[in-house]
């Protein structure tokens, strides 16, 4: 989902920084907010910054014969809501930007807005639809982190195809053309996030149940009922 | 329902996969990334595009690999810490609660 420097428009480029930039600032105050009111919360945040981290540097194989990246916003997402993974989102991409010349300085907007915006408020969603409908904390793990993977890949199937429309069939054209790339690729790939997010998840609620609770990732009554 | 020791040994297990595939990364770098298809899909739309900015470093395949392999163990390495303490802890207070 990294979409190359230079590869957007410099108008497109600025629209989706200050898109994206109320999210960072939000999230970060959230974050701050957070972490003063529970300061035990700073491990699972860490571990979300760190399952992210780890997550978007595999470049995994999948059937298609390309490869792609896995996002791991999933967990983050569910343990401190999708703002928070904004500005989690922004260092990990900074990061490659910078030092793997993986996405870029010019496209860290767009970048920021597909993985760190959209992706989160998708699995976040779902989230919390699924356990309202009585879903199980691993199978509502398992769909949030793997459709958040699939909403950030069709965000950036869009915002290329804003900057790119197909000249015979515009932009409803050029996103499926865009889409064709990365939905069979990311796939697999979605899926094995999602399980990987659940079993974390499921791990998390086991030995750190009280924090969940004060997070409001599980209901007070189900932890000390 | 799964019991605790099941679920620590699926994390476990699953930490150790990520950092298997971590270490395997640099196997599939041979293969086309999807970043790599969007941007030919891009020129192919308007074949006259020509990116207005470069990457201000851009390094060596072999460097590339490298810090993507270390920016996955450095994650792995973080939820690796929280599980043994997790694990540790767990076993302290199950020790403190037979001494009583």
């Amino acid at each position: 989902m990294h979409i190359m420097e230079g590869f957007l428009p410099a108008s497109h480029a600025v629209g989706w920084s200050v898109a994206s930039a109320p999210f960072v600032a939000v999230g970060l105050r959230q974050i701050s907010k957070r972490t003063k009111e529970h300061p035990e919360s700073k491990m699972l945040l860490g571990v979300s910054g760190a399952f992210m981290f780890a997550l978007s540097a595999l470049k995994m194989p999948s059937i298609t014969g390309s490869c792609s990246h896995p996002t791991g916003t999933g967990l983050g997402s569910i343990l401190f809501g999708p703002v928070a993974m904004a500005p989690v989102a922004l260092v990990v991409l900074t990061f490659q930007a910078l030092l793997l010349a993986h996405g870029g300085i010019t496209t860290l907007g767009a970048n920021v807005f597909s993985m760190g915006v959209v992706g989160p408020t998708a699995a976040y969603l779902v989230w919390r639809g699924l356990r309202r409908a009585g879903g199980s904390l691993t199978v509502s793990a398992f769909a949030a982190a793997s459709l958040g993977d699939l909403a950030t890949y069709a965000t950036t199937a869009a915002q290329l195809a804003l900057a790119f429309p197909d000249p015979a069939s515009g932009f409803a054209g050029s996103v499926a053309k865009f889409l064709g790339v990365f939905a069979l690729t990311q796939l697999p790939i979605a899926l094995g996030e999602g399980l990987l997010t659940a079993v974390i998840l499921r791990y998390i609620s086991v030995h750190d149940r009280d924090e969940l609770a004060l997070l409001g990732v599980l209901p007070l009554e189900e932890v000390h009922g | 329902m799964m019991r605790p020791g099941t679920i620590a040994m699926l994390a476990l297990g699953g930490l150790l996969v990520l950092a298997l595939l971590a270490l395997l990364s640099g196997a599939s770098s041979s293969r086309e990334g999807t970043d790599t298809q969007a941007q030919q899909v891009a020129e192919e739309i308007d074949p006259g595009f020509r990116p207005w900015f470069a990457s201000l470093y851009v390094p060596s395949p072999a460097t590339e690999r490298a810090l993507f392999v270390v920016q996955a163990l450095a994650g792995a390495g973080v939820i690796g810490f929280y599980v043994v303490s997790r694990q540790r802890r767990k076993r302290a207070e199950r020790g403190s609660r037979d001494h009583r």
